[in-house]
């Protein structure tokens, strides 16, 4: 019980970080600072998953997201140079109260979720086939992800990265004629 | 005529690029064997040995004196006269006529004689144009100082013994 | 939690942290000595015996220094880089095995600071986030050359880890997992009865891609165009002095560490013995006496000490290369990286997977 109150009290640390980069982002005047703050986020993000032993997701999101598409994002911020436009910058009163009550109701809804279960322990909180022990007997999260996603969920798995590739081919035509 | 353009296909062996560079790799292995087993260097460890300069090299100045350790120089100012970069300054004295024992031959004597080792140029002109042999370049080259003000050498820094050429 | 176990994390975490920043030094003196040995020259030996105590006084001397921020640099972003340089392969270093297991009364002590699951993919994770030190220091010194050098130090390090990746991938195939104690075990076994069964026997040209993107992931010299001293001066930490200077540096060295020792795991056997150790171990419990829990802690201290002298190999041979070749022009690079060592990757892949298959 000791240590999950110190787990609890470690995601509690990391999730009010990954809220500060959040609001970080969203008020920063500089476009690089909003990417370092969604870049935290991330990171952050990635902290929880390991800290309740999902060590595959956390590598995959420091991957994928804060190692390959918020370089990507930084990178073209630089290479632009983009500096704070004082145009977009002023607020537009009901777009912003408008846009606050979805994200409010939104996080309200989540918040409701996630207390209803905060209390109950944590193998009780995953049901399902897939319960920690089986995982660790089976060899470890990555093996069971990966027979998973190529026997079970071919199919859907091999139709997302088409869906991928026909945006990545979409995006170039799109680019190519804007150049042009 | 202008550029020659010369066309240069690369080689199969030389477009693999890895043979290359065992090779490179190879030559500064035996460069490190050589450093490191056999202390081979061209290092000069500075303080303690010195560079072998010629015998014309020209460093900084001194005041030949006689065997009384009287300077040499009669404050005749052809030195100063002929110095392009103009760093000696001359003061001339009337030598004690009751104690010099030189007679007409050293009758001046510089009162000071200060030469600023930062404005000249060690061109050795000072030293072809005195008629005593008085003022000479040596071969010191090791000049270094930790203010202006100290880069300003007086008769007393100056004066020495003559002793070959440097 | 145990307190045995909390003692047993922080022994290894500070072990691992203390050999990995005690190892910079003594690698600065050498690429320094080593360098001066392969020119003909004598380099640093006057502080100390061989000049060994060079490194501290340079750290004594970055100590010292001014700390000075450029004027018009972003102040946040210009101190946060340092720190991020030195942390992400620090971090990395967490999943090197560095030896199999300790027995200390009942405890059996893994030799390793976090058994991740997804060993490998950690380490890549970190090796990207890398890129983000060179990114925000360019950025935000607010110099030309700078900028310029964060330019091509992120595109180099984006392009070189697509092979690095793919050549990873062909040695997954190999061993069937990510973990890299499991790894190690499987190169423990032997070809013919007497060839250690190392990575780099069964998939040489992947080898040889993952250590020439090793090169242009560290920034080491032929890939060294980030800092390009003859072109843009220093590079991304042109504006840095002092001890944020020296946090680059030290970072790369770091990140030459680990880069030497994920080689040595992936490729080169590990933490096993190497060939002749057996015959020592089995001296040493002779000699001693030793029951079977002795005789498994010396063969865990000797799996540490051939480790260490595998790194400390590929280390020497980073320094090695980094004086023998001229940097890369930066066309050079990117046609290295996206023509040649990329389809040779993918290639590579392809023919390990269907000997794989064939095999099974």
């Amino acid at each position: 019980m000791d240590n999950l109150a110190t787990l609890n009290i470690m995601i509690t640390i990391f999730a009010v970080m990954a809220g500060i980069c959040g609001i970080v982002m969203l008020l920063a005047k500089q476009p690089l600072t909003s990417a370092l703050g969604l870049l935290g986020v991330l990171l952050f993000t990635a902290g929880i998953y390991g800290l309740i032993g999902e060590h595959f997701i956390a590598t995959i999101q420091l991957v994928v997201y804060a190692g390959a598409i918020m370089v990507l994002f930084i990178f073209s911020i630089m290479l632009f140079n983009l500096k704070s436009n004082e145009h977009d910058a002023r607020r537009k009163m009901p777009l912003l109260i408008g846009s606050l009550a979805v994200a409010g109701g939104v996080f309200g809804l989540l918040v409701a979720t996630i207390l209803k279960y905060f209390e109950t322990p944590l193998a009780l909180a995953s049901p399902g086939s897939f319960s920690r022990q089986t995982i660790s007997d089976l060899g470890g999260n990555s093996l069971v992800l990966a027979h998973s996603l190529f026997t079970q969920h071919f199919i859907s798995f091999e139709a997302i990265s088409l869906a991928l590739l026909i945006a990545l081919v979409g995006a170039v035509v799109l680019a190519k004629r804007r150049f042009e | 005529m202008g550029t020659v353009n010369v066309s240069r296909e690369y080689t199969l062996k030389e477009k693999i690029y890895v043979i290359a560079l065992f090779q490179g790799m190879i030559l500064t292995l035996k460069r490190f064997i050589d450093g490191f087993f056999f202390r081979k260097h061209y290092t000069i460890m500075y303080p303690e040995q010195k560079r072998n300069y010629s015998q014309n090299f020209r460093g900084m100045h001194f005041i030949s004196v006689d065997e009384n350790k009287t300077e040499n120089c009669t404050a005749c100012y052809l030195c100063q006269t002929v110095c392009p970069a103009e760093c000696i300054t001359i003061v001339a004295e009337e030598r004690n006529p009751a104690t010099n024992s030189y007679g007409v031959r050293k009758e001046k004597r510089p009162l000071s004689f200060d030469i600023e080792a930062l404005k000249c140029c060690f061109c050795g002109f000072c030293e072809e144009a005195c008629p005593m042999d008085a003022i000479k370049l040596s071969r010191n080259y090791e000049l270094s100082v930790t203010s202006r003000q100290e880069a300003v050498y007086d008769l007393k820094h100056l004066k020495r013994e003559v002793k070959g050429r440097g | 939690m145990d307190t045995f176990i909390l003692i047993e994390i922080v022994a290894k975490i500070v072990f691992v942290f203390a050999v990995c920043l005690g190892v910079v030094p003594l690698l600065v003196w050498f690429e320094r000595r080593g360098s001066a040995w392969i020119q003909g020259r004598v380099g640093p030996n006057r502080v100390g015996p061989f000049g060994l105590i060079q490194p501290v006084a340079d750290v004594a001397k970055f100590f010292f220094k001014e700390f000075w921020t450029p004027a018009n640099a972003n102040k946040w972003y210009y101190h946060l880089a340092p720190i991020f340089a030195l942390v992400a392969p620090m971090a990395a270093m967490t999943i090197i095995p560095f030896g199999s297991h300790l027995v200390i009364g009942d405890y059996i002590i893994n030799l390793q600071v976090a058994r991740v699951d997804s060993g490998v993919l950690f380490i890549l994770a970190f090796a990207g986030l890398e890129v983000y030190p060179i990114i925000i220091a360019g950025w935000s010194s607010n110099n030309k050359y700078s900028i310029l050098g964060a330019l091509r130090g992120a595109s180099q390090i984006i392009s070189y880890e697509i092979s690095m990746g793919l050549a990873l991938l062909s040695i997954l195939l190999v061993y069937g997992t990510f973990d890299l104690h499991k790894m190690v075990e499987w190169q423990n076994q032997r070809f013919f009865g007497f060839l250690p069964a190392w990575g780099v026997l069964v998939n040489p040209i992947g080898a040889l891609i993952f250590w020439v993107s090793t090169f242009a992931e560290t920034n080491r010299l032929p890939f060294d165009l980030p800092e390009g001293d003859s072109e843009i001066v220093a590079g991304y930490h042109l504006e840095y002095g002092a001890m944020k200077f020296a946090l680059f540096f030290m970072a790369e060295y770091v990140a030459m560490i680990m880069a030497s020792a994920l080689m040595c795991t992936l490729f080169f056997g590990g933490y096993n013995l190497l060939p002749g150790m057996h015959a020592l171990v089995d001296l040493i419990v002779s000699v001693h006496g030793f029951a079977e829990a002795g005789r498994q802690n010396a063969t865990a201290i000797l799996q540490f000490l051939s480790f260490f002298l595998k790194v400390s190999f590929f280390m020497v041979v980073m320094i090695w290369v980094r004086w023998t070749l001229p940097r890369f022009r930066f066309d050079q690079v990117v046609n290295l990286g996206w023509k040649i060592l990329f389809p040779l990757a993918l290639c590579n892949v392809v023919i390990v997977s269907i000997v794989m298959y064939s095999m099974n």
